[in-house]
């Protein structure tokens, strides 16, 4: 019997909850209301039991744990495997998802399994009175939003993107019932991860970079370069450079953020002797945390900053690189 | 090494695009045509996988009506072997799903060893094809892949897969499979007697009876999702932005003409290096960028 109930695939990564599970969580709860349905949220992993309760405040009625050992990290065939056997037994309506690099994979393989409509990349949803989901999403080049929705089979599937739907307020007394599955798998996949390669910020592409350290026109000089690349190197973030740095010939074109440059957003961007011009912080706005080290109090860099760092960076840059190494050092000997 | 690429051909979205609003659709009159970058790179490698085992075919292979020959005659010029175009009227208004159904039949009469898709084309930016081809077929699948090498014996690849900030998977694979092109090498570019030489190159036609699909089960009567329409992206909302009235005029000009970007309260730090050093290192341990401290 189809259940007509919305679900959410939550994703989890070395058995920590990721952002987006909780996004969609939040706004599954309200398709949900609006259904006068149950929300539903699957967990796949190992010994995952912990994350029920996190989904169940967030508003799930009902967790589902595909737990096993063989299920600790995506494996792209098992997971696709015991979900679509879930979401066949229960057949609930909707299906949300993150449109993470899990997502994207793990999705359209459920999608083509099951023979239902699936939009990926949604970035606004909207409920009719009969049930059906309008999704909206960034099309040519981001260049058109279409409006696609999955017309015949059930689920109707979406992936959406991180970020975009809002984590409501948790109900810490809110209770979700709890259904542990162990499933079982035979024979060999096809497909075997072999090895995992961590980024390195020295070679990453700035748009993928996770932290960056920057430097501008304010180093001052060719000699002092070292500087902001031994900080890069003792935090592990990329280097990256304003315009007057990489055209003063200190450092590579392809490592300029700006206008002219890359435009980035990573977790931590560390802006060093750089004024912050409009040209340049158009480039690097959007980063999460930003720090910023500079001698003029009222350098506009500061208006962005999370940390400001007011001082010399000559002497500033090399004490900060010397404490990152002090204190990764001890973490090794111990 | 028998390499089949599945291409689409798109709007050239670098430049500007024309919305009818009323029509909600793309209006692509005078609109420039290319093959989707992804699915080129796929081509690219494709060529270059045959170039190092110097033996097999590249094949190339699109859904469309006749105006889709003009991306497969662009590919031809690259270095396929051979180009095959799927058209029908009862093709219209086919989803990914569908599409995917039509190239796993084209594919089904074919001999591959490896199949390449685009990640996902620019226009619609799905994603699935690859997918759909995949589980049609009944072959592994990997997604996203950013490199490529196909072992000696032509049984095994080993590929790079994309994932978040700059990681990198490698997964090894089981041939024949499918694998879906998210970065590769910059496809080579055709020169013009290449290209005058593929003018007279045939590109074989199979319509749904060739492939031997029923109508219902491709075109918009087999396809799982419905495109409502398209419009212009939905303008961000703006801040307006004021100064405060109690400025100087030429302080409150220099907040307009830097955007008004609103000031965060962050914590300054001045003084002594040292101390600077410490607390920021520990600013940045409480925000998981370093480990945490010992706890003894």
């Amino acid at each position: 019997m189809p259940s007509g109930e919305v679900w959410v695939l939550a994703e989890q990564r070395g058995g920590q909850l990721q952002d987006v599970s909780l996004e969609l969580a939040s706004e599954g709860r309200k398709l949900a209301d609006k259904l006068r349905q149950q929300l539903g949220a699957v967990v796949v992993g190992s010994e995952v039991t912990g994350l029920a309760q996190p989904l169940a405040q967030h508003g799930a009625d009902k967790v589902w744990l595909l737990d096993s050992p063989q299920l600790a990290t995506y494996s792209p065939e098992l997971y696709a495997a015991s979900i679509s056997d879930l979401i066949r037994a229960n057949q609930p309506a909707l299906v949300l998802c993150g449109d993470t690099s899990i997502g994207q994979d793990l999705v359209p393989r459920l999608a083509a399994k099951l023979k239902t409509g699936l939009v990926t990349g949604c970035t606004a949803i909207s409920l009719d009175d009969k049930g059906l989901v309008s999704c909206t999403k960034p099309s040519y080049g981001d260049k058109a939003s279409s409006t696609v929705v999955c017309a015949k089979a059930r689920p109707q599937m979406l992936t959406v993107r991180p970020g975009v739907m809002e984590v409501g307020k948790a109900n810490p007394s809110r209770k979700a019932e709890v259904v542990k599955i162990t499933p079982e798998f035979s024979g060999e996949t096809k497909t075997r991860v072999v090895n995992f390669i961590k980024a390195d910020p020295k070679t990453v592409t700035l748009t993928e970079a996770e932290a960056i350290v920057a430097g501008g026109g304010g180093v001052g000089g060719a000699e002092k370069w070292h500087l902001i690349e031994e900080l890069a190197d003792a935090l592990g973030a990329s280097l990256a450079a304003s315009r007057v740095a990489v055209d003063a010939g200190w450092v590579t074109s392809e490592r300029q953020v700006g206008q002219t440059g890359k435009t980035v957003s990573p977790r931590l961007y560390i802006a060093i002797g750089i004024s912050g011009a409009i040209q340049h912080t158009m480039g690097m706005k959007d980063s999460k945390l930003i720090v910023a080290i500079n001698r003029d109090r009222n350098a506009p860099i500061f208006k962005l900053a999370d940390v400001k760092v007011i001082g010399d960076l000559a002497e500033i840059v090399p004490a900060i690189t010397e404490r990152i190494r002090e204190v990764t050092k001890s973490r090794q000997h111990s | 090494m028998n390499i089949v690429v599945c291409v689409k051909r798109v709007i050239d979205t670098d430049g500007p695009l024309r919305i009818d609003r009323k029509a909600k659709s793309i209006d692509d009159k005078y609109m420039p045509y290319v093959v989707n970058l992804y699915d080129e790179i796929a081509v690219e490698e494709a060529l270059r996988l045959k170039e190092s085992c110097h033996s097999g075919q590249v094949t190339v292979v699109s859904v469309g009506d006749h105006s889709a020959e003009a991306g497969l005659r662009h590919c031809l010029a690259m270095g396929a072997d051979r180009a095959l175009l799927l058209a029908d009227p009862a093709f219209n208004g086919s989803d990914s799903y569908a599409i995917g159904v039509i190239l796993s039949r084209a594919l089904k009469l074919l001999k591959y060893d490896l199949v390449l898709c685009g990640v996902r084309a620019i226009d619609t930016n799905a994603g699935q094809v690859g997918t759909v081809v995949a589980e049609e077929l009944g072959v592994p699948l990997v997604t996203a892949v950013t490199r490529l090498e196909v072992d000696a014996d032509g049984m095994k690849a080993t590929v790079h897969r994309k994932l978040e900030r700059g990681d990198r998977e490698v997964v090894a694979v089981e041939l024949p499979a499918v694998l879906t092109i998210e970065a590769g090498h910059k496809p080579r570019y055709p020169s013009l007697p290449e290209r005058m030489a593929t003018r007279r190159k045939a590109v074989d036609c199979y319509d749904a009876a060739a492939l031997g699909l029923h109508p219902e089960e491709v075109g918009a009567a087999g396809a799982l999702t419905v495109l409502l329409g398209v419009s212009p992206p939905k303008p961000k909302a703006g801040k307006l932005f004021a100064p405060p009235s109690n400025l100087s005029p030429a302080e409150r000009m220099r907040l307009l003409m830097t955007g008004g970007i609103q000031e965060k309260k962050g914590d300054s730090l001045e003084g002594n290096p040292k101390e600077i050093a410490s607390k920021l290192v520990a600013f940045l341990r409480s925000e998981k960028f370093l480990p945490e401290e010992e706890t003894e």
